[in-house]
């Protein structure tokens, strides 16, 4: 399906919440992500599967607990956490990052964080270890659509659907406002 | 003086005093409204329009195409007209068949596109639409106006005015979907488009086109029953009807999620408010313009629609404050810092707030405002975590203190819930305490959410907001709300979105106006009826019609 990046964006968030994560982190891991998938490389399995995690391990798993040049935390360290720890610590980033899952996932952090420098930052994996450096390359071209496979929609609608509350006859009369005429 | 002062420098009208429900439920629309600043650039820009296509059967079912056609690009409104049984009619988001169907489509459509829209328009929601089309909306007959109409011209009668004033419309949208909706272009491939450049210009111009086909199908209608003796409508009867639209709460939530595009919207208009506010010596010509606009309101009023308890409270105290100025502007010099006083110190909101739309009338000027009504939200920055925490409380108490000194812990001050139905996707409200729904709660309350963060900021021993996040990440919305209405005075609704007493009408009202809707017409505390283009040109009048055309003029 072809998505617009609205709705790509729209559905990255409510997947995030739909797994437990707070409203303001799963916006901006959407924003992470909508900036990511204009470059063609956003993994949706690799995003749901951190998704999976936090779900199971409890929202939040994964987040660096020790900062400053090298960080690393208690366990493996999930991207969406790191990468909102990039850009709060974008002011003091650091040289090296290590043990992060599905690494690609900083891309889009750093897409976040890039449009507020001068120079373009990249993650660059090495092993284990993810190194935060100046790009040398020039940026792919932007896409304006989103194409995901059936398989990644219903990946992400059935996180997304978490969201939703069941509708009961009463949610649909008096919470949508309805009673009066509306054909006349 | 004569023209607004721009380069003085103005006092805007407090946040404060604007960014409270009640007078945000009370705007009316001006200038700046989104219909008047796409009519302006069609009429300077000579856009050129042509009905390319009519394939309607006898029972109306069938496509018509519209194109618009200006300096660098053609649009193109795609029509499908359906049979529609009468028990399938229904304004609300849950219908699933509407009498027409539209998009709007990027360029000139081929026979393939339209093959395409045709499998997937007409059943809105439940069908896709591509990156060509940039937006997705359904209409609704008025039942009550629709047949006199066909009845009328079908015997070659003209249809009787009286009729046309009191609905106002011969059909009303039910959706205006744009914005990437349903696989539509998003806002950024349309965005750098000068004719699109202020907020809703497609949805706008789909609107405008909607109307045509309104009265182009009903003149259909009417040929059908009446064959050759039928009759077209009278072009100035016909422009005393706009095209109605219902609108629910699925639009309540847009404006506590895009406050930076919120305050842009305020800002401008405050900012031609204050601009006009400090001419010193206004001429008499203008102050006689907007005294005789103060006359023509009041008679609009008898066509207000006064169904609802809600605008019956409003619409007599509104008619004496209308009689009242019209009265002190004849007893006072031209002044409109003095007028806007008087208003404010005598006079309901709803007075207040259309004075405020109205005194902008003479000032074509403050037109120029109109492009920074837009913003740019994709590019909004990411939290700066170098912030200190002491500086963010002193930042929250300064723009919140209201919401500090609410007792979120209250049952009363989080008494409505606002959640997402599985249903229809659509935002639905709900009575906390009857509902267990929490689980599902939305993020429409920006001040319970700051009086929260900044309990968990004064406890914290961060220092700065990035080691405040790493130990607090469920307040990141609210830090980053915070810094980005930094720059944005009037971004934020400066009361309780969740407490009792809340009327979510407030909030489309205050969305509408900015469209340029009138009539403003609630059928319960969750959703209204509106009017937009009443008084505005059809496509063939769009060359020549008058500035003025939102007062009849």
């Amino acid at each position: 399906m072809s998505l617009s990046l609205n709705e790509f964006q729209a559905l990255i968030k409510k997947a995030a919440h739909g797994a437990g994560l707070d409203w303001g982190s799963a916006a901006e891991i959407a924003r992470a992500a909508r900036l990511q998938a204009q470059s063609g490389d956003f993994d949706v399995a690799a995003f749901v599967a951190c998704l999976v995690r936090h779900y199971e391990q409890g929202a939040g798993v994964g987040r660096p607990t020790q900062l400053g040049d090298h960080w690393q935390g208690d366990g493996p360290l999930c991207p969406l956490m790191v990468g909102l720890c990039l850009c709060d610590w974008a002011h003091q980033l650091p040289q090296q990052i290590q043990g992060v899952q599905h690494p690609s996932l900083l891309h889009g952090f750093l897409a976040l964080i890039n449009r507020q420098r001068d120079d373009r930052l990249v993650a660059h994996v090495l092993g284990d270890a993810v190194q935060i450096q100046p790009a040398t390359v020039t940026q792919t071209p932007m896409q304006s659509r989103v194409e995901l496979t059936d398989q990644q929609q219903a990946d992400l609608d059935f996180w997304a659907s978490k969201t939703y509350a069941p509708a009961t006859e009463a949610s649909r009369l008096a919470g949508a406002g309805a009673g009066v005429s509306d054909n006349d | 003086m004569q023209h607004p002062a721009s380069e003085q420098v103005l006092t805007l009208r407090d946040p404060q005093q604007v960014m409270r429900l009640a007078r945000m439920g009370s705007f009316h629309a001006s200038r700046l409204s989104f219909m008047r600043i796409l009519l302006r650039r069609l009429k300077s820009e000579h856009w050129q329009f042509k009905r390319t296509r009519w394939q309607m059967d006898a029972r109306g079912e069938g496509v018509a195409v519209y194109q618009a056609s200006g300096p660098a690009r053609t649009y193109s409104l795609v029509a499908f007209g359906h049979d529609l049984p009468d028990e399938m009619r229904s304004d609300r988001v849950i219908a699933q068949a509407w009498d027409a169907t539209f998009t709007l489509f990027d360029g000139v459509p081929s026979d393939q596109d339209i093959e395409r829209l045709r499998a997937n328009v007409p059943v809105q929601e439940a069908g896709r639409v591509t990156q060509s089309e940039l937006s997705l909306s359904r209409a609704n007959r008025s039942v009550r106006l629709w047949q006199h109409v066909v009845d009328r011209l079908s015997q070659g009668l003209q249809p009787e005015a009286s009729e046309l004033d009191a609905v106002g419309y011969l059909m009303r949208t039910t959706a205006v979907y744009g914005s990437g909706k349903f696989g539509a272009a998003d806002r950024e491939v349309i965005a750098d488009r000068a004719e699109f450049n202020a907020p809703f210009q497609a949805e706008m111009l789909s609107v405008l086109m909607i109307r045509q086909f309104a009265r182009d199908w009903v003149e259909h209608a009417a040929r059908q029953v009446g064959g050759e003796q039928a009759v077209t409508m009278d072009d100035a009867l016909a422009r005393r009807l706009g095209i109605g639209n219902s609108t629910g709460l699925g639009m309540a939530p847009f404006l506590l999620n895009h406050p930076v595009l919120l305050n842009n919207w305020i800002q401008a208009r405050e900012t031609a408010i204050a601009q006009v506010c400090a001419i010193e010596s206004p001429s008499a010509e203008a102050w006689d313009q907007v005294q005789a606009l103060i006359r023509q309101q009041r008679l609009e009023l008898d066509y207000w629609p006064d169904s609802h308890p809600i605008i019956q409270a409003r619409l007599p105290g509104l008619a004496q404050d209308l009689q009242a100025i019209d009265q002190w502007m004849g007893q006072h010099a031209p002044h409109w810092q003095r007028l806007m006083d008087y208003t404010a110190e005598h006079c309901q909101l709803e007075a207040q707030e259309l004075t405020a739309s109205l005194i902008l009338e003479p000032y074509p000027q403050v037109d120029e405002l109109a492009p920074a009504m837009a913003a740019d939200e994709a590019n909004l920055p990411v939290v700066d975590g170098s912030r200190s925490v002491a500086e963010t409380l002193q930042q929250i108490e300064a723009r919140y203190g209201w919401a500090l000194n609410i007792d979120w812990d209250c049952t009363e001050s989080q008494s409505h819930l606002w959640y997402v139905s599985e249903e229809k996707l659509e935002p639905r409200l709900a009575m906390r305490q009857d509902e267990p729904l929490d689980a599902y709660e939305q993020p429409l309350a920006p001040g319970r959410d700051m009086a929260y963060a900044w309990q968990a900021l004064t406890a914290s021993d961060a220092r700065t907001l990035a080691e405040f996040l790493l130990r607090h990440p469920q307040h990141r919305g609210a830090i980053q709300r915070l810094q980005w209405l930094q720059q944005a005075p009037y971004g934020e609704i400066l009361d309780n979105t969740t407490g009792h007493g809340l009327l979510p009408i407030d909030l489309l009202r205050c969305k509408l106006s900015f469209f340029g809707a009138s009539r403003f017409d609630p059928r319960s505390d969750r959703w209204v009826r509106i009017c937009m283009y009443r008084n505005g040109p059809y496509l063939h009048e769009v060359a020549s019609h008058s500035d003025q055309w939102v007062y009849g003029l």
